[in-house]
């Protein structure tokens, strides 16, 4: 039967048929895994949208109580209405429910329905009353004679409806989610951004909904299509944005709200609610980078299904675990290509210096601090380049692509951590285990490649770059247990290495860095810090920071996740290297669709402590990483012991 | 002197503030008769004079006989949706304006149904005075069968016990102004009951 309907499909363009081919694949997958489906779709949401563990799980969780609490309770329900039939409105939106809007929402879509201020004028109460009733004895079946019931009449009981569900249609925990998106690109200028952010929305709109209750989907799906046919017929002079003054409360007001949120709230969201009609008809489309992760989903269960035995361990690895594969590649390469490295960098650098500048005072701060104002002492930075080092941009690409190979991972910590304690007096980099806490995050690979670069003599031997392997797996995910080792090399020969614990014993290539800080001589640390600090201060003047803070701070709000831990880095490697190496990881080559990363979704029980590398790894979202490695470091002791 | 004149003269503001709260059905024209006493004008043909307000506040200073009184006027959404934000402003209004459509039969329904009803039991005893709207449409029309007549109104009114009934046009202007002068001769009756009300608003 499969046959034939793609032998159908085949006058269309080739376009169209992948796209019926990618539909298919997405609703076979919704049919058969929902689960991991479901799992994808956070995970997307998450690389669009800030969203915390615990946000993110939030929504996670509202599916499954959610469904199971619809599962049980539609057959009380179902007495009961025999019973009282007004129990259908004002109890939670089920299938019942919306099946028994159907006829509103078809009448509602006749020609002759479409009257002036259809949703706005409101009905003749009695025939309300009972419309409502007809509905309720007759089910979904009711006929609505045109002759006794005007459209308004129609259109206002399935209002009433919609305002007295017991939560706003939308569910209350996706509320945090819209606002997000509704946020995003409130800060873009051009028309070229503008419409980049929208698509972004757009995704998230799409990702968020197919999270939502079934039943909230198919209502959704119905009533957006009837509001956006409302809303293009000229003569009912309603536009999505008075349609989403109306809607504005239905779709998003807590019912506890009280009268002063709402008026707030009417005014936020009402450009939401727009949005939602305007683009009702992309609503239940699926997002690409999800068409492009389910495609390689079948791909890979295709792979692994050598017989029809769908009790294959592998086989069952892929469709039961908790791990979802992404093709995303989700370095901003647009972004870091507009990006000037420079501002970019002093915008960092700027943050750090507010951040030193905020911490609390005590004696070590008030020191600090001292410093950076006068900024007296000398910059351990070498402005001295290696003779070798144009080609740094190059030869870090050259071997990117084998970083995420888990293979060699324990040679390459090994290589990193001999090469720290020999070399470095004549390398420019310096880096304390407060910083190397600071830059435990993604993209400080980076650094590696640099560092490895920087020292060419040493490791060469070790490292094996398999130059053959053409998919590069980018480096934020699989790299970062490393990149972190990196960072722990400590240059001067008389602070102790950092500890390096096994975080657990089966993976013992995941290495957990805990950094000695109470053994750093404080003397030592401190003209590290002080060179750091005075760095700062001769690239930005506190003015200048704030300046470049202000002027670029919104802009970058978006992408700074992901640059901010190598600018900081930067520091401490000189900046011109940096530049190279950062400028170069931005353009990485897309990633092939067969090199894959494994990401788990967040675990719901154990939220581990921050510090725990496994739980950087799971986390699927990305983007928080940073915030809170910053926040971890405004109170870990760490920071001030060794400064 | 100016600090101490103008603590007294800013409690003499307080005494002389009326709130005049304009209610009716969504789409009866509340927004476009205020907005045409406000700023006189009436955008017919603009979209946003379609934009359902959820909840407006505007002052202007009246005078009634010799005495200067500010006139807060809260713009209510007439949409069900809107049935708790509504709430919020009512209380503590010194008149009420209740508006219907003289096009729409039900607007004029829900009047006695609706609207009556919930300001007698929100607030009691407070001056309503009756207005129907879109007084042009009738005039304009050949045969004035599907309009409400002058006479329902009236009905109305006594039927209620309410100040007075009037029939305006926002778009020509016709008796807007008196509107507000009726509502404000009324409030101004009425002495001050609750100074922090107008904080909340």
């Amino acid at each position: 039967m499969d046959d034939t309907f793609s032998e159908r499909m085949d006058p269309l363009t080739p376009l169209s048929q992948q796209r019926v081919e990618e539909d298919r694949s997405v609703s076979r997958m919704q049919r058969l895994y929902p689960e991991k489906l479901r799992d994808l779709c956070s995970m997307h949401l998450a690389f669009i949208l800030d969203l915390s563990d615990t946000k993110l799980e939030d929504i996670l969780s509202d599916m499954v109580p959610s469904t199971q609490k619809k599962k049980l309770g539609l057959t009380p329900l179902f007495k009961k209405k025999e019973k009282t039939p007004q129990s259908v409105f004002g109890a939670p939106l089920t299938e019942n429910g919306v099946s028994l809007m159907m006829p509103l929402i078809a009448h509602l879509q006749n020609p002759e329905s479409l009257k002036e201020g259809l949703f706005r004028k409101p009905g003749n109460g009695r025939k309300m009353k009972m419309l409502k009733e007809q509905l309720l004895t007759k089910g979904g079946d009711a006929l609505i004679d045109p002759e006794l019931f005007g459209p308004h009449d129609v259109a206002c009981v399935l209002k009433e409806f919609l305002r007295e569900l017991p939560e706003p249609l939308l569910t209350n925990k996706h509320i945090e989610a819209y606002r997000q998106i509704r946020g995003l690109g409130a800060h873009a200028d051009t028309a070229e951004e503008k419409g980049w952010y929208a698509q972004r929305k757009l995704s998230a709109v799409q990702l968020l909904i197919r999270l939502a209750p079934t039943p909230v989907q198919k209502m959704v799906r119905y009533l957006m299509k009837l509001l956006l046919k409302v809303a293009q017929e000229p003569e009912t002079k309603m536009t999505p944005t008075t349609l989403g003054t109306i809607f504005a409360p239905i779709c998003f007001l807590n019912r506890k709200a009280t009268a002063s949120d709402m008026c707030v709230l009417i005014t936020e969201t009402e450009p939401s609610v727009a949005f939602l009609i305007e683009n009702a008809k992309e609503l239940f489309e699926v997002p690409n980078g999800l068409v492009r992760d389910v495609m390689s989903f079948w791909t890979d269960v295709v792979k692994c299904q050598p017989e029809d035995s769908s009790e294959h361990p592998k086989m069952k690895k892929f469709t039961s675990g908790p791990i979802v594969n992404t093709n995303i590649c989700y370095i901003d390469r647009k972004a870091s290509q507009c990006e000037d490295v420079a501002t970019n960098t002093q915008a960092e650098l700027a943050s750090l210096y507010a951040h030193v500048q905020s911490l609390p005072d005590t004696p070590h701060n008030v020191k600090l601090k001292k410093q950076i104002q006068k900024g007296t002492t000398t910059p351990v930075s070498s402005s001295k380049k290696h003779p070798r080092s144009k080609s740094i941009g190059a030869s870090i690409k050259k071997r990117l692509p084998n970083l995420g190979s888990t293979k060699n991972k324990n040679t390459e910590f090994s290589v990193l951590g001999s090469a720290s304690s020999s070399a470095s007096s004549e390398d420019s980099l310096v880096i304390t285990p407060a910083m190397s806490n600071l830059l435990n995050s993604p993209t400080t690979t980076k650094i590696r490649g640099a560092l490895r670069e920087s020292r060419p003599r040493q490791k060469r031997s070790h490292t094996q770059c398999g130059q053959g392997t053409s998919d590069c797996t980018p480096p934020k995910l699989e790299c970062r247990p490393k990149s972190m080792d990196a960072m722990a090399l400590s240059p001067k020969e008389n602070i102790p290495p950092p500890v390096l614990t096994s975080s657990t014993h089966k993976d013992s290539s995941r290495m957990v860095l805990k950094p000695r800080a109470s053994a750093l001589p404080s003397c030592n640390s401190d003209t590290q810090a002080a060179a750091m600090l005075q760095d700062i201060n001769d690239k930005s003047a506190p003015e200048k920071a704030q300046a470049v803070l202000r002027k670029e701070g919104p802009k970058r709000a978006d992408y700074c996740d992901i640059h901010l831990p190598i600018s900081a880095t930067t520091l401490c490697i000189s900046q011109s290297q940096m530049a190279v190496a950062e400028k170069e990881i931005s353009y990485l080559p897309y990633q092939a669709p067969s090199g894959v990363i494994r990401l788990q979704t967040p675990e719901r029980e154990n939220a581990r402590a921050v510090n725990d590398a496994p739980l950087r790894k799971c986390n699927g979202a990305g983007t928080p990483i940073v915030r809170r490695t910053l926040l971890q470091l405004s109170v870990s002791s760490n920071f001030e012991t060794t400064i | 002197m100016g600090c101490c004149a103008g603590k007294s003269k800013a409690e003499a503001e307080e005494d002389n503030r009326r709130k005049i709260v304009v209610v009716g059905d969504g789409g009866v024209g509340k927004t476009c008769l205020i907005r045409r006493y406000i700023n006189g004008e009436f955008d017919e043909f603009t979209p946003q004079a379609y934009i359902p307000s959820s909840l407006e506040t505007h002052t202007r200073e009246m005078t009634v006989g010799n005495k200067k009184f500010v006139a807060i006027i809260c713009d209510t959404g007439g949409q069900e949706t809107f049935r708790h934000l509504r709430k919020t402003s009512y209380p503590n209004s010194d008149a009420v304006i209740v508006c219907f459509s003289l096009d729409n039969e039900e607007s004029l329904k829900n009047i006695h149904n609706l609207w009556i009803p919930e300001m007698q039991k929100l607030c009691p005893r407070v001056p309503m005075i009756l207005v129907g709207n879109k007084l042009d449409l009738r005039e304009e029309a050949y045969k004035p069968d599907g309009f409400i007549k002058e006479s329902k109104g009236l009905q109305a009114v006594k039927k209620h016990k309410m100040v007075t009934y009037l029939e305006t046009s926002s778009l020509n202007d016709t008796n807007v102004d008196k509107v507000f002068e009726t509502a404000m001769a009324e409030a101004a009756k009425r002495k001050k009951q609750n100074k922090k009300s107008f904080d909340d608003v």
